[in-house]
């Protein structure tokens, strides 16, 4: 055991609450799951991915949630990270990744969230990581330690940024995804750079909609707001068979 | 100057300095990835950079973290002279942490060991939580730590007895008790011994993290 000292009995509980992915995060309003996820990201640089052969990348930012990880919603949730970019990558998954099933950790179970806050608090470096301006970049070490330590593939959670037009953050599920990475020696790691988790990432959604932060960039502010109407009931669906057909769906402001 | 860090300076400002905001952070994260994908040649250079103590004001403190964990991935770590300037830098544990984190992975590979595998870990059966397990008991030597930068640390740490930086000893055990890896709690095993006060304040970290009296008398005695 890497990262300190942990009680038998927390270490056997957050090990039981490590199961598998659960399919029905993918359940889509109108009842289908594609295995498909969908990650919004700034136009900026997105034009490679209108091309085949990339991967998804690894996101390092100390201010995502999970750590080091490639941050995807299932397709179910379709507008719900739109926040961060204009351009909507759908890339489909397995949790049998290299016949090893993921091994996910469902933080919007309350009771699990309650077990990594108590690891949390046993750690050498909590003391830093409540009491000091470090807390982002400590708190990405501690997150990394723990998905190293448990060796979880896959941390679902809540939203912790969002608008209320495309993100329900009581409701949405967010996925953080591990890559390994072997070291000289033999040490597993958290890999950065492209992950090799996402297969076929396309363009498939832009959106018309541009957002900056609030609030420290705990909400998102939509700069146009041209309506308010709900989205098509049926637009994760719509998604799907655009990304098969290789075609992209607009969506309004 | 390094010119290689004067160029990229900016670039990685943007791309780890949490004041640019998530969205930029991550914007560059792409780009960067999406140039070392189509440039290996970069890439190889850039992970193995010589890196001397002057270099250390050649980027922003944020971005030294993120460089020391991405060289990790496909180099050998800067120069011991170099950690050791950039430690002295600042009192950021962030920096710290990872200036340390680095300097453990400086050790012999395995000789079939590259930078390149990316399985995921095998389970470990019967993996436990208890430090007795990382140290057989019984008579012990003197820990054997394999990274320079490391050893050089702890024997400073075990000789400073300057009350103006009491603390440092002790932040530093800190990291190590953190890290909580073979190497790292031999290198504290190491330092406890020169400095046997720091057993007590890291018992007293143990008590006040809220764990359960058998596990913290187990780790408690594994130190000593």
């Amino acid at each position: 055991m890497i990262g300190g000292p942990v009680d038998p009995g927390l270490h056997r509980d957050i090990d039981a609450a490590i199961g598998a992915f659960p399919h029905d995060v993918l359940l889509t309003k109108t009842g289908t799951a594609p295995m498909l996820v969908i990650k919004y990201i700034s136009p900026a640089y997105a034009n490679a991915y209108h091309q085949p052969g990339k991967n998804l990348f690894i996101s390092v930012t100390p201010g995502f949630t999970w750590g080091r990880a490639t941050y995807v919603t299932p397709l179910a949730f379709p507008t719900s990270t739109a926040i961060f970019g204009r351009v909507g990558i759908v890339a489909g998954f397995n949790p049998y990744y290299k016949h090893r099933e993921w091994r996910t950790f469902d933080t919007t179970v309350a009771d699990n969230e309650r077990l990594y806050l108590r690891w949390l608090q046993t750690r050498a470096l909590y003391r830093r990581f409540a009491l000091t301006a470090h807390s982002g970049y400590i708190a990405q070490m501690l997150r990394d330690a723990f998905r190293r330590n448990y060796e979880i593939d896959c941390v679902l959670f809540r939203p912790d940024q969002s608008n209320p037009r495309y993100t329900k953050i009581q409701s949405d599920v967010w996925m953080a995804v591990t890559d390994w990475k072997t070291m000289p020696g033999g040490r597993k790691t958290i890999a950065m750079g492209h992950s090799e988790q996402f297969t076929e990432p396309r363009i498939t959604v832009l959106i018309e909609e541009e957002f900056k932060d609030q609030m420290g960039g705990i909400h998102r502010t939509g700069l146009l707001n041209l309506t308010a109407a709900p989205f098509d009931p049926d637009l994760a669906d719509k998604i799907f068979h655009a990304y098969n057909k290789g075609e992209i769906v607009r969506i309004q402001s | 100057m390094n010119g290689l860090l004067a160029i990229a300076e900016a670039f990685l400002e943007r791309m780890t300095n949490p004041l640019y905001g998530n969205e930029v952070n991550d914007q560059y994260t792409l780009r960067f990835n999406q140039l070392l994908a189509e440039d290996r040649a970069f890439a190889s250079s850039f992970a193995s950079m010589s890196l001397d103590p002057e270099d250390v004001d050649s980027l922003p403190i944020c971005a030294w973290p993120w460089y020391l964990q991405w060289r990790m991935e496909h180099a050998p770590p800067p120069s011991a002279d170099f950690l050791d300037a950039l430690y002295e830098s600042t009192e950021d544990p962030a920096v710290r942490f990872t200036v340390t984190q680095s300097a453990l992975s400086d050790r012999p590979a395995a000789p079939d060991a590259d930078y390149g595998a990316d399985q995921a870990p095998e389970r470990s059966a019967g993996q436990d939580t208890a430090l007795s397990r990382e140290f057989a008991p019984g008579r012990r030597r003197r820990p054997q730590i394999q990274s320079r930068w490391l050893r050089t640390r702890v024997n400073r740490l075990a000789r400073d007895r300057d009350p103006a930086r009491a603390g440092e000893a002790e932040e530093f055990a800190v990291y190590l008790l953190q890290l909580g890896d073979p190497d790292s709690l031999a290198a504290l095993r190491g330092l406890i011994d020169d400095r046997p006060e720091l057993r007590e304040a890291l018992a007293g970290y143990l008590t006040d993290a809220g764990l359960d009296p058998g596990t913290a008398a187990d780790w408690d005695s594994g130190l000593a």
